[in-house]
């Protein structure tokens, strides 16, 4: 046989055709061949903190600290945004990218001269007066800052002229005013205007649940000069600070334009007038509300205090959309169901078995009711509840007056709540759903206080304090919607010793669109927002003795607790006043 | 009983457990002296001793009612629960009279027609193993003093029960496995495990993973589950075993969600509705043995026995795949599309990173690097804590304590020595492959590590390795397969699905003469084993095909080798995930040149002639 020589090795073909490092698949490249500038910002995308230093050091023999803060590991950071802002990336995993931005800060700010001024720009952020959430604020000041930006953050219920003071103390180019509650959007209104009654005219980023983009570019922007802008995520407040600090959107032109037209002037007067004619409507001074619904009798009158309840009674009630979606913030935005349905399985609910794996073993979650069933009347837009007669202490159960005979002359008024009554539509009030005081009989109320207990604030702040800001977002998130789940599960246990609840849906999910009889209403929210009116509550329940107190602005202390007023009335449900 | 008896009384017709014991036992208003004094009030299991009247009348009030099998009064009667009164050493007398007082009843109703039957019942404890509250070996020797007990008591069969953490059913099964080795005694076994409301056993088992994690025990005859919830709560999870469980299904629950009234638990359930509820789990799905647990009562399970009279059980077509799990969930062996991509960053041998975490016994850091690779796409995770100097063993347990609750993904456990294998599966509560087995110093390492197998239910892979070295043609790779699967079947009882075979993968980057065609012989190796033992699963390091190359060549080259694997029928890969990108993505003669070189498609020219032929 003939001698073979090779003359086609497909081995030698591959390392030639591979030999320029460049010409690699599209996508997923080697990390050894990355260029040090492309691995640090692999890492920030990543959230890729381990051993950062290690690259740092050497992108410091090249590079200023600076030049590597602006020009990679900030490129990293919009990267980041980017991913979030298309649905690729979600929150949790954004929060460890950000978590190594400010490991790497932290890693080259011995080797930066201090110089002031070397901040992009700076925004003075506040959760507003008579609010106390402050989860998507602190969202925001771990952006900014992790973008270079200098963050005042005042932290919550903040009135305004503290921000104002804070603005004008620190030469501020911008001012972030963050609330969850309905009441919030009013404060910012509020807010506002008392700006630009100062003639101030700052840019303001406005964001927080119950806003809308509607409510602030239509609403708001005719009461302040200034640029005004809504954030509906965390990333939204960077983009704002990037527009107005680039020069993209200029500010001073914005508010010239509205001061040479007067157009705003003509707006607010405007306004006055339509205010004007509404006041003329004659507002009915009853609903529909039928008043001869069948009375149910409650197990007690009085208040009793339960401690021993059991945290996974408590989360079969948990809304695990609420919590994935709006409180982890695991968007299904740009994914189709199986996608989503694999990162729920893949990601999230091992994290959340996780999460409540760990509340158990370290007993972060201490929870308490205080309840109770009480006689009262409606009368007009008052709701007056009654304690006995007698000296007999009303916070505990009573033993004078019982529910199955209870009479007028044995009672005397205690505490009197006024609700707002819709100006049209259906003319609601919640004092609608009682029997009057014409009618001669007696209706009940149920009230309730429910808390998660001071441990779980307590370890949120340190997580956050500590800089964990993934495991902080887990955990605040859990322990938010599991007050909320304890709530709905009292709830239930309230139906339930009225005797009303089988008219409840089947599926606990359910429940979270109200599948049951009656209705639960928090101050603060659209029936009744009114939130002076938790004084009145805690003058009844006295929830002190779950631990939970109230704060000069009305706010529950600790955050993770909530209160409600049940109403048993079959056609009681949401409904907002306007 | 043997499991063999026990299965084929299951194959004519459904068995019928009595109901609550614990409950029915607090009717009878026992006082402070029926339990032999106030420090052991409430110790139910010393009432076999103090009082043998009070279980004797349970047993007999089902018995009376025409139920199958009674189960002993010896549910916390391990010497751990014991010692919570003082009397731990008192427990293989306790359980020995709780099975003999069950026996002596059970005979009494016994006819020639009709047996009647004792299971001796094992509860969970009061510890979580996998919560660290108590060391396996503990639990284990606990549940053998029980075994022994009840066994020699004469009990027919066992139920390990009301299991809550997949550790604990382990070492209960454990306890079992060693005393039937030992004493060379079969006997039939049930575990049954509790899904709680929320949908998952306490430890936030899945109930495919603890199906996964239980379906290879030989020793465990029937699975299912007992407490927590009424009938209607655990119908999703009944249906899920019926349509799965290879082994039939158990079912017995509570009378009803507990409500406190009063600070008493109270069962509400009426008998009609758990007529209601067990009828369709025997007639629609298919369930074998149906029992009540807390609160049920004789008029309860008289329905029962009336289900197993009248009601036709359905004749169950499951349909089961190999799986492994980790404490939460379950991963099957075979994914579609494959491959199951097998994590091989957590190596201290293969990876530079994990290897300093090690180093620096930075768990939290391995438990990061662990979690990275579920982001990267990865289904199972090697773990490999070998590093010379080091105590293996040691690094195995402090690993292995954190994994088993904090990593979601299934483990590979990699290592050589077999102590640190049994290390690892004592501390996983879930069901892991074992990195490996081969034939290199003959059966030696089969000897030692198939046992652990069948001990903890564990898969294994077997590297087609000989006395001659690593098997270098398809036709020694499945000669060697096919040894190793003979023996492991046939002399070490374990089943061909059991097996992960991983035909060796050699690099093409040296150019030497010698693995020239070792691509083409790995993976035509794969369709022989795949052909003739279909069972079996196959397995591949996909990126020693490449050692030697640039970073670009070998991602490409990887990537390619990986997909003709798979089209000869590869199950499993140990591979980087986020270094293997579909074929598609690859240029086109990128692609071409690879698959030139792994089918050795070189041209050759007779040096004289100077034309040209392929090689």
């Amino acid at each position: 046989m003939a001698e073979l020589k090779c003359v086609y090795d497909p081995l030698v073909e591959l390392m030639n055709f591979y030999a320029a490092a460049k010409s690699g698949p599209a996508k997923d490249v080697d990390e050894e061949s990355l260029s040090l500038e492309d691995k640090l910002k692999r890492r920030i995308i990543d959230g890729d903190r381990i051993g950062i230093g290690d690259d740092l050091k050497k992108a410091l023999e090249q590079y200023s600290p600076l030049q590597i803060i602006n020009e990679v590991l900030l490129d990293g950071m919009r990267a980041v945004g980017e991913l979030f802002g298309s649905g690729q990336m979600q929150l949790p995993f954004v929060l460890q990218s950000a978590e190594t931005m400010k490991a790497a800060v932290k890693y080259l700010e011995p080797f930066m001269e201090k110089v002031e001024g070397a901040q992009k720009g700076t925004i003075v952020l506040a959760t507003v007066k008579g609010d106390v959430h402050d989860i998507g604020k602190n969202l925001v000041d771990i952006i900014l800052t992790n973008n270079g930006y200098k963050v005042i953050n005042l932290g919550i219920k903040v009135p305004i002229e503290q921000i104002i003071e804070a603005a004008e103390g620190s030469d501020a180019d911008a001012i972030g005013m963050s609330g969850l509650l309905v009441k919030s959007t009013v404060v910012m209104k509020e807010n506002l205007e008392l700006m630009e009654q100062r003639g101030i005219n700052i840019p303001v980023v406005l964001g927080g649940a119950a806003l809308t983009r509607r409510y602030v570019e239509q609403d708001l922007r005719k009461v302040y000069r200034g640029y005004l802008s809504y954030a509906n995520d965390a990333f939204a407040g960077l983009h704002f600070m990037e527009d107005i600090k680039s020069g993209k959107v200029d500010v001073a032109e914005i508010t010239n334009a509205t001061t040479s037209s007067t157009s705003l002037n003509k707006t607010l007067e405007l306004n006055r007038k339509v205010a004007g004619r509404e006041e003329q409507v004659i507002v009915q001074s009853r609903s529909k509300v039928k008043t001869d619904v069948d009375m149910p009798v409650p197990p007690f009158y009085g208040t009793a205090v339960v401690t021993d309840i059991k945290l996974e009674k408590i989360w079969e009630y948990l809304n695990e959309v609420a919590l994935i979606r709006g409180q982890w913030q695991f968007s299904k935005k740009g994914k189709t169901e199986e996608e989503y349905d694999k990162i729920l399985k893949s990601d999230v609910y091992p994290a959340l078995e996780e999460e409540k794996l760990k509340v158990k073993r370290e007993r972060l979650f201490e929870p308490k009711v205080v309840y109770g069933y009480f006689p009262c009347q409606s009368s007009g837009n008052d709701l007056i509840v009654y304690r006995p007669a007698s000296d007999e202490d009303p916070c505990s159960k009573w033993s004078g007056v019982k529910p199955h005979n209870a009479r007028m002359s044995d009672l005397r008024e205690w505490v009197r709540f006024t609700f707002p009554r819709q100006r049209d539509d259906r003319f609601l009030c919640i004092s609608d759903y009682f029997r009057s005081v014409e009618s001669g009989e007696l209706d009940v109320i149920a009230l309730q206080a429910v808390t998660i207990g001071a441990k779980a604030s307590e370890s949120t702040k340190r997580l956050f304090d500590a800089g964990n800001y993934q495991e902080y977002l887990y955990l605040h998130g859990l322990s938010v919607e599991s007050a909320e789940a304890l709530a709905e599960y009292w709830h239930k246990i309230v139906r339930t010793e009225l005797g009303i609840v089988g008219n409840d849906a089947k599926e606990i999910k359910r429940l979270f669109s109200q599948g049951y009889q009656g209705s639960r209403y928090s101050f603060g929210y659209p029936a009744c927002p009114n939130i002076e009116d938790q004084a009145r509550l805690f003058e009844i329940l006295r929830p002190e003795r779950a631990g939970i107190t109230l704060t000069e602005e009305y706010q529950l202390v600790p955050e993770q607790s909530t209160t409600a007023i049940v109403v048993h009335h079959p056609e009681a449900k949401y409904f907002n006043i306007k | 009983m043997t499991g063999k008896e026990l299965l084929q009384i299951l194959k004519d017709r459904i068995l019928v457990f009595d109901g609550a014991t614990g409950t029915s036992l607090q009717t009878q208003n026992l006082t402070a002296e029926d339990f032999g004094g106030e420090h052991l009030m409430g110790c139910n299991e010393y009432l076999n001793i103090s009082k043998p009247e009070a279980p004797e009348k349970v047993h007999r009030g089902f018995l009376d009612v025409g139920v199958d099998v009674v189960e002993t009064n010896s549910f916390g009667a391990t010497p751990i629960v014991l010692a919570e009164y003082g009397i731990s050493n008192m427990s293989y007398e306790i359980n020995k009279r709780a099975a003999e007082i069950a026996r002596k009843c059970a005979d009494e109703y016994s006819t020639g027609e009709r047996r009647r039957y004792v299971a001796g019942s094992m509860g969970p404890t009061t510890k979580l193993p996998s919560l660290g509250h108590i060391e396996f070996d503990a639990m284990r020797d606990s549940y053998k003093v029980q075994v022994k007990g009840l066994v020699d008591g004469g009990a027919d069969l066992l139920i390990i029960e009301t299991c809550q953490d997949l550790l604990q059913t382990k070492a209960a099964l454990a306890a079992v496995y060693e005393y039937t080795q030992e004493s060379s005694r079969e006997i039939a076994v049930i575990v049954s495990i509790t899904i709680e409301t929320m949908g998952t056993m306490l430890m936030g088992t899945e109930v495919s993973a603890a199906l996964t994690a239980i379906e290879p025990y030989d020793i465990v005859t029937v699975f299912g589950m007992n407490c927590a919830t009424g009938p209607k709560e655990m119908e999703e999870n009944v249906r899920y075993l019926c349509e799965n469980s290879p082994k039939p299904v158990f079912v017995m629950p509570n009378a009803g969600l507990p409500e406190n009234i009063g600070g008493q638990a109270c069962y509400n359930l009426k008998p009609d509705e758990l007529e209601f509820w067990m009828t369709r789990y025997v007639k629609e799905f298919g369930a074998s043995i149906i029992g009540g647990c807390c609160g049920t009562t004789p008029e309860h399970i008289t329905r029962l026995v009336k289900i197993a009279s009248s009601v036709k059980p359905k004749k169950r077509e499951f349909s089961y795949t190999s799986a492994v799990s980790s404490i939460y969930s379950s991963v099957s062996l075979h994914l579609d599309p494959p491959p199951v991509i097998v994590g091989e960053r957590c190596n201290a041998n293969g990876s530079k990173k994990f290897k300093e975490l090690l180093l620096a016994e930075d768990y939290d850091g391995m438990v990061q690097l662990a979690k990275e690779q579920m982001k990267e796409g990865a289904h199972i995770l090697d773990l490999c804590v070998a590093y010379v100097g080091r105590d293996e063993v040691r690094d195995m347990r402090e690993v292995m304590k954190r994994f088993n609750t904090q990593v979601a993904l299934p483990l590979m456990i990699d290592s050589t020595e077999y102590q640190v294998i049994e290390e690892a599966l004592k501390r996983y509560a879930g069901r892991a492959i074992i990195n490996s087995i081969n034939l290199e110093d003959g059966e030696e390492r089969m000897k030692r590590v198939l046992p652990l197998c069948r001990k903890y239910g564990a898969a294994v892979v077997a590297l087609t390795i000989d006395e001659s070295g690593m098997a270098k043609t398809r036709e020694k790779k499945f000669e060697v397969a096919k040894r190793i699967r003979d023996l492991a079947v046939n002399k070490y009882g374990m089943r061909e699905q059991d097996l992960i075979f991983d035909t060796l993968t050699f690099t093409l980057g040296s150019g030497d003469e010698e693995f020239r065609k070792a691509g083409i012989e790995t993976i035509e190796a794969i369709k022989l084993i795949k052909t003739e033992f279909p069972a079996a699963y196959t397995l591949l390091g996909v990126s020693n095909t490449s050692f030697g190359l640039n970073a670009h060549a070998r991602h490409v080259l990887n990537s390619v080798f990986l997909y003709y694997a798979i089209e000869k029928g590869l199950d499993l890969a140990i591979v980087n995930a986020q270094k293997i990108t579909p074929l598609y993505k690859i240029d086109e003669r990128g692609r071409e040149i690879c698959r030139e070189l792994i089918f050795d498609e070189r041209k050759f020219a007779d040096a004289s002639a100077g034309e040209a032929v392929q090689g």
